[in-house]
């Protein structure tokens, strides 16, 4: 039987680095996830996911378990991501590239398996060019968007977590959720072009 | 009158929250293909959420990477603890925190005017002249020698003392005739030192 949260933050409390390895293990998807949306590209995205598991074992022993561990953790998240917004590390990787296009046949974290099938091709041009729609937002809307639509924050969580007031947050995902259904319309056309090409190679 | 422009923004909310459209902007086509729309791109992103997670190779080198990171934040970590010198800094730093993260509801107004207040106190020239310095007379005995100048008249033989057994009347009984033939000489100051003993001087 695994052990609960519970049991290995209080282990982890307790300087044992297994136990942080092993919450680390429970929940890395989630925060990695949030971090490739964010991020767009899998390289800053591995950078700012690791760093946010480490500012969680330098603050563990402040968590206090009045919220659940991984709103806790997400907290952290949220900060650094904001941070990294404000860091010249992030502006000079974000602004220069919107998205990094991979070559169809190279291994990368987004691909699901080793060899490209048609579903992984056409997933993995649809997730460049969510990506790449989500780059034309500001970070907070980004941020917004992604806390809303795939944590499902309230917006007035949301807003207390990012210290703005609830409208801007409903704005920004409300501007996200359309300029994603602008640009998926626009290239539904040329992503079923290449899907069918996709199915036949 | 239905406005498809102001319905576009609570479109994106009925969305978000996994509504069905009211019957209001369901009558409407134009509202009804953009409420469609919408909902099929936020499907096509939660599926994406799940499609492009990395392989499983990945998450074994992330794992090994972020443990690596850890053990170094832990060595760092224990390193510092073990200096006494960080032990006080630490305590203040916590206290500090402490001290400023506890949330104690203040309205601004007062807030604001506490701050004032002090910060008028702060640079505000001290207006009083200095205090003098307090005197206090207390007696103190110092011992203190005391000279007392006595002057007394001495007679000297005028003539050799050859003669002077010549000269020399016989006594009489009166002590005024004693004295003739004597001359007064020069003063002697005679010191007499109280306290001291008799025959010191």
């Amino acid at each position: 039987m695994a052990p609960s949260d519970d049991d290995l933050i209080k282990r982890a409390q307790a300087e044992d680095l297994d136990a942080f390895c092993a919450l680390a293990e429970r929940y890395a998807r989630r925060i990695y996830l949030l971090a490739s949306h964010y991020c767009r590209n899998a390289e800053d995205a591995e950078d700012l996911s690791q760093e946010v598991w480490l500012k969680a074992y330098q603050a563990l022993r402040s968590f206090r378990s009045d919220s659940s561990f991984y709103t806790w953790l997400r907290r952290i998240t949220i900060n650094a991501f904001l941070s990294h917004r404000r860091s010249s590390f992030f502006r000079r990787r974000g602004q220069t590239t919107a998205v990094r296009l991979m070559p169809l046949d190279s291994e990368t974290p987004e691909s699901h398996s080793g060899s490209p099938s048609a579903e992984n091709i056409y997933n993995k041009l649809l997730f460049e060019n969510v990506v790449s729609a989500l780059a034309e937002l500001t970070p907070s809307q980004r941020l917004a968007f992604l806390l809303r639509h795939y944590e499902g924050m309230s917006y007035e969580e949301i807003a207390s977590a990012m210290n703005c007031s609830a409208g801007t947050v409903k704005k920004g995902v409300s501007r996200a959720i359309v300029k994603l259904r602008a640009r998926l319309s626009a290239e539904t056309e040329t992503t079923e072009t290449l899907r069918s090409l996709a199915s036949e190679y | 009158m239905h406005n498809c422009k102001e319905a576009k923004e609570r479109l994106t909310e009925l969305v978000l929250d996994e509504a069905v459209l009211p019957d209001e902007l369901s009558r409407c086509d134009e509202c009804r293909v953009e409420f469609e729309a919408l909902n099929a791109t936020l499907r096509v992103t939660a599926r994406l959420r799940e499609t492009v997670a990395p392989s499983e190779e990945y998450w074994i080198d992330y794992h090994a990477g972020l443990r690596e990171k850890l053990f170094h934040a832990k060595a760092q970590r224990s390193k510092v603890d073990s200096v006494p010198f960080f032990a006080p800094l630490r305590l203040c730093g916590k206290l500090l925190l402490t001290f400023f993260r506890s949330s104690v509801p203040v309205p601004v107004a007062v807030g604001a005017a506490a701050i004032i207040i002090f910060g008028l106190l702060a640079i505000r020239p001290s207006a009083a002249p200095p205090e003098s310095p307090v005197i206090v007379h207390v007696p103190v005995e110092v011992p203190v020698v005391q000279e007392k100048t006595v002057t007394q008249v001495v007679y000297r033989d005028r003539y050799p003392s050859s003669k002077r057994s010549k000269r020399i009347s016989p006594p009489t009984s009166e002590g005024t005739l004693a004295l003739t033939g004597f001359k007064p000489t020069e003063e002697v100051k005679l010191t007499v030192i109280k306290g001291g003993a008799p025959n010191e001087k």
